[in-house]
């Protein structure tokens, strides 16, 4: 227990990092970026016009770029880290 | 290959025969990607950085010159007090995108960390290169504090040198981790935060086992954000593979175990964006992965 107190002690407390969405709205946006993937993946929208949407919602394009680049190709970036150890992030 | 990526690592080793084991290693690495259908010129087999990222076609890959002449140039921290006797003469080049911060600024911060850095037997920031290419840039100076934050965090039992440039080989990746290289996108919102998650990369390569990983993961199980991200089905996968949920709780441990602003506001960053939010923890959910980053990194000797 003392240790687990001391471990408690390392890191303050009153550091607050907090999300501004409640938890229905994080499973909806997650669900809509998931819905852009399932789009792009069936031609219904091509990867820029997914990328546009996201921005549309409130992300940045860095951001968005990156999420589709670890759904969209995420089988191609595992086979590249099994293949050679390379990691992608 | 493990063997001699073992030699290369080893400090015991006279140079030549590390130089020796880390080019075999990479020659290794070259021949496995060629089966892969890679292609290398001799110049490239030779290079002392690894073409292999620029070299997978179908992929658009960003500056796709920068690795193949990555020199490394190691800036020795240890022991340097205030005055910054081994730091490089003041340049102005390169401003830090991501605060505005340039080349001095983000020095004097450096000097500052150095200077209260606990006593440490081994700081790992002693085992980061930098690259030529950003040696003398804000880019370069703000990987270096990512590095000295981790040196204020904990201990380090000897992973081997690792070189850190601005070189990310896939256009829409804003980090990298491969054959002992870090690379971090300038342009990148989150450079601190990034650098610490391929740092976590390299001490997961060279020091804990995939049962560690495991048990870190098992902790993130234990969140309402790793909920989140089951509750989706597939498609997230690369964010519960057990490798990048450590390097996300290792890199965010250290910020909030140093409580540098920067890098809290770049965490800060991660969870208010509609695309991000679920990448790191809120504080109030992390308590139980951050426990076990420290439980690894005691049984390592890394922290008291």
């Amino acid at each position: 227990m003392a240790q687990i107190n001391r471990m408690k002690d390392d890191i303050d407390p009153k550091i607050a990092l907090e999300s501004p969405f409640t938890r229905e709205e994080m499973e909806r946006r997650l669900q809509q970026s998931l819905d852009i993937v399932r789009r792009i993946e069936m031609g219904e929208i091509t990867r820029e016009e997914g990328i546009q949407e996201m921005v549309s919602r409130g992300g940045t394009s860095q951001s968005a770029k990156h999420f589709l680049l670890h759904t969209l190709d995420q089988t191609k970036l595992d086979k590249l880290k099994r293949d050679s150890g390379a990691i992608i992030d | 290959m493990r063997q001699l990526e073992s030699i290369a690592a080893d400090p015991n080793r006279s140079q030549p025969d590390r130089t020796s084991a880390r080019r075999g290693a990479r020659r290794i690495t070259q021949d496995l990607a060629t089966s892969q259908g890679l292609r290398f010129t001799p110049e490239e087999l030779n290079a002392d950085a690894n073409p292999l990222l620029e070299r997978i076609e179908g992929w658009e890959w960003s500056n796709p010159k920068r690795s193949s002449h990555v020199a490394q140039s190691h800036i020795a921290l240890s022991g340097v007090g205030s005055e910054g006797a081994d730091f490089p003469a003041p340049f102005t080049v390169g401003a830090g995108k991501e605060t505005g911060k340039a080349f001095d600024e983000r020095r004097r911060e450096n000097l500052a960390l150095v200077a209260t850095r606990p006593a440490r037997k081994a700081p790992i920031s002693n085992e980061v290169a930098l690259a030529a290419a950003v040696k003398e840039t804000a880019h370069g100076q703000t990987m270096l504090k990512a590095a000295l934050l981790a040196d204020h965090a904990h201990d380090d039992g000897g992973v081997p040198q690792v070189t850190a440039s601005d070189h990310v080989s896939l256009k829409d990746a804003a980090g990298q981790y491969y054959n002992n290289s870090i690379g971090v996108l300038p342009q990148s919102d989150q450079p601190i935060l990034i650098f610490l998650h391929e740092l976590g990369h390299h001490i997961a390569t060279h020091a804990l086992g995939p049962d560690a990983l495991e048990r870190v993961k098992l902790a993130a199980k234990d969140t309402w954000t790793w909920e989140l991200l089951i509750k989706q089905g597939h498609g997230l996968e690369y964010w519960t593979d057990p490798d990048e949920v450590f390097c996300r709780a290792y890199s965010q441990w250290v910020i909030m175990k140093t409580k540098d602003t920067e890098g809290l506001q770049q965490l800060q960053n991660l969870l208010s964006n509609p695309d991000t939010f679920f990448v790191q923890w809120p504080s109030s959910d992390f308590t139980g992965v951050g426990k076990a980053i420290e439980i690894e990194l005691k049984a390592l000797g890394w922290l008291k």
